[in-house]
């Protein structure tokens, strides 16, 4: 196991979330006080781009020209824009071909998001959508990570966002309980989380390291990535999507005292949002660590995905 | 900084309307010979019966999976290059991690799924349905290769397959793996020919690129795949070295979500990326495979973008467009187009833009027209835009 360690190490310099109870109504807030531009975006892209406004808002930064390419955006998701697909495969199977609505296929990208928050915020650089399942939003922190830590962007946009509607949160909730399933992965919640990060700002957390790999049978070793992470030394363990609780509990042994703690049991299950969303409230679970002590952020999609980013103060 | 280690090419496989592996994918290449045909797969007659590049007898092949045919396209061109890199197939020795680029993934799983999402669908399931459209080829291929190293699955429209390539060395240079396989795959449907009818994209007749009467592309599909490798690795096992990653760039034009930049700002900004990335001049580019679809934006915008970096220069370099010859093939055409570069710089021959009749003023680069050229060159530049203004370059030598 090979954790790439950054330095320098870039840092989070704000958050933008919108998730939980108040996501509708966070969310709404944001459109009403935007253009009309906004208003068009599909859940999925509105979400992404609610988030990243909230994230540059926060910080007080944004790019000075449009098209600027030192700034980078990087976002992970596991569904995209399934809703628009789902809504735009249902006109076609249905409607005349003269009926559908090429605004509709033109989300049915997945890097829609991307577009938008390029568009609404004039990001010219580094653009990626990363959609390897749950654990795109880690995968997709660790690469802006590596690029700000490489000199190639200056300040980067880098989070996840997953929109499932009901329809979709409906046949997912369906699937769970298919005969050959030995554990039940649990209803996806949307959320969207966007950080921005540099390497040119102080900030109250850092990016310290990262690691990314292929886990499809669960044996990804907790105890040998802390035998790698002698510095910083870790303080708590974030796991961050739902596990099997076999997984969770080998690892709560693997931990051997280090304070475990399982995001999803207070997000719910959002994804490849989840990642993003703990390091937008690494604060709490840097709560009553040393102050030198860092927290290791674990994500696992449900077909093996996994990555892990080290955080310290 | 981090470290930045030398990713050399090591192996190449491809699927294409042409056919299975890069031989005769390279073959139609350099004749100049179309392989698009009228889709056969669903009727496209609703959509003006357009030409595509359909794979050949889906269901032939080393395996098919079901009817995964994203991941049997995938497979069969991982395989290829897996072998043409000496590596075992199946097994690999080291461990070796994947990008797939694409736009839809395994999309009749997706639709699979999105159709039971329905409102008129029946509470019940029916068999077959699952989650992991995006994630399919990526999946299977890690599963059934053995691949132990980072397995990313990347969306970025048109430019998966170079932003994939791109993506699957940078794993390397920040040693992530030693081995990676990049791959870039889509399969034709009739929910991607629909939405380019809908916004006229698609060509009423021949596909012309850089012609005044370009009117649009054809769609393909396929699959591109390539074995990067640490470039010490490479040469402590005694591979053969086909080409050197030299850089990579990505953009995002704030511009629109469908239509380029017309002053081309997106795709200079790519290409500049790329060279800045691989720490080289633009004088060192002698080739130049464009995105190049044929339809009238994206053609005008490249050719501007193409002389804002090159300036006097761009009219000097071969610039090269196989969408005529094999379609459009999105997530794949960035891989496929890499091979091609990697085979002009190996070669010493440019494939022809085909189709090519009449001049486009705004269109007036050296478009190498209708007929191969031989060109000793040994750097080697691949364009991709796409949807939602994301560009992806890529900047590949010889070894």
């Amino acid at each position: 196991m090979r954790f790439i360690r950054l330095d320098p190490a870039p840092v989070v310099v704000s958050c933008g979330v919108i998730a939980g109870q108040s996501a509708s109504a966070d969310l709404a807030a944001r459109l009403e006080e935007s253009g009309s531009r906004s208003r068009r975006m599909d859940r999925y892209a509105s979400l992404g781009w609610a988030a990243a406004s909230a994230a540059l808002q926060s910080a007080g930064r944004a790019p000075l020209q449009s098209g600027d390419s030192t700034w980078g955006l990087i976002l992970g998701s596991s569904l995209g824009c399934g809703a628009s697909n789902a809504e735009y495969l249902h006109d076609l199977d249905h409607r005349s071909a003269a009926d559908l609505s090429p605004a509709l296929f033109s989300r049915t990208v997945a890097n829609a998001v991307n577009g938008e928050i390029s568009i609404a915020h004039g990001i010219g650089g580094i653009s990626q959508t990363l959609v390897s399942g749950w654990a795109a939003g880690a995968e997709a922190v660790a690469e802006a990570a590596a690029l700000l830590a490489e000199g190639r962007l200056r300040f980067a946009l880098a989070g996840g966002v997953e929109a499932p509607d009901e329809p979709i949160q409906r046949t997912h909730a369906m699937l769970r309980h298919a005969p050959e399933r030995r554990w039940l992965p649990p209803v996806l919640a949307e959320a969207a989380a966007v950080c921005l990060l540099t390497i040119e700002r102080a900030g109250p957390i850092r990016i310290r390291a990262f690691w990314r790999g292929h886990d499809p049978r669960g044996k990804w070793s907790l105890s040998r990535a802390l035998q790698d992470l002698s510095s910083p030394s870790i303080g708590s363990v974030v796991v961050v999507n739902a596990v099997p609780p076999d997984v969770v509990e080998r690892w709560r042994h693997e931990a051997r005292g280090v304070r475990l703690v399982h995001l999803q049991e207070s997000f719910g299950e959002v994804g490849a949002a989840g990642a993003p969303l703990a390091l937008a409230t690494a604060d709490r679970w840097m709560e009553g660590m040393p102050h030198d002590d860092g927290i290791l952020l674990v994500s696992r999609g449900v077909e093996g995905g996994t990555a892990a980013l080290v955080v310290s103060r | 900084m981090l470290p930045r280690r030398r990713v050399v090419v090591t192996g190449l496989g491809a699927v294409s309307a042409a056919g299975r592996g890069v031989l005769p994918f390279w073959s139609a290449c350099v004749e100049g010979r179309s392989v698009l045909r009228p889709i056969a797969r669903f009727d496209a007659s609703e959509f003006g019966s357009p030409l595509g590049g359909e794979v050949p007898d889906r269901s032939a092949g080393v395996e098919r999976i079901g009817e995964e045919l994203a991941t049997g396209f995938a497979l069969d061109a991982a395989r290829e290059a897996l072998q043409h890199a000496g590596l075992v197939v199946d097994a690999p020795a080291t461990p070796t991690g994947l990008v797939v680029g694409t736009c839809l993934g395994e999309a009749e799983v997706a639709f699979r799924f999105l159709r039971a999402c329905a409102p008129e669908a029946p509470g019940e399931m029916a068999p077959g349905v699952r989650l992991g459209g995006f994630t399919g080829p990526s999946t299977r291929l890690a599963e059934t290769l053995r691949l132990e190293g980072p397995v990313l699955t990347l969306s970025s429209a048109c430019a998966s397959g170079t932003a994939a390539t791109g993506l699957a060395a940078d794993c390397i240079r920040r040693g992530e793996s030693d081995v990676m396989l990049a791959c870039g795959v889509e399969i034709l449907s009739r929910f991607v020919a629909s939405g380019f009818w809908l916004l006229r994209a698609l060509a009423s007749g021949p596909v012309r690129p850089f012609d005044r009467r370009r009117d649009g592309l054809a769609l393909g599909e396929g699959a591109g795949a390539l074995v990067l490798e640490e470039r010490e690795h490479a040469l402590r096992r005694g591979a053969g070295v086909l080409a050197e990653v030299l850089g990579s760039g990505s953009s995002g034009d704030a511009h629109h979500m469908t239509g380029p930049s017309p002053t081309g700002e997106g795709m200079v900004r790519a290409i500049e990326g790329a060279l800045r990335d691989a720490r080289t001049s633009p004088d060192a580019v002698g080739f130049i495979s464009a995105h190049g679809t044929g339809t009238p934006y994206n053609d005008r915008m490249e050719s501007i973008a193409i002389k804002r970096v090159f300036g006097e220069r761009a009219f000097r370099i071969p610039v090269t467009s196989i969408k005529p010859i094999v379609g459009h093939t999105l997530g794949a055409a960035g891989a496929l187009e890499a091979i091609l570069s990697i085979q002009v710089l190996r070669e010493g021959i440019v494939p022809p833009t085909i189709n090519y009749g009449e001049p486009d003023p705004e269109c007036d680069l050296d478009y190498v027209p209708n007929s191969a050229r031989r060109h000793a060159t040994s750097c080697a530049l691949s364009c991709s835009s796409a949807f939602a203004g994301n560009n992806a370059t890529l900047l590949l030598t010889a070894p």
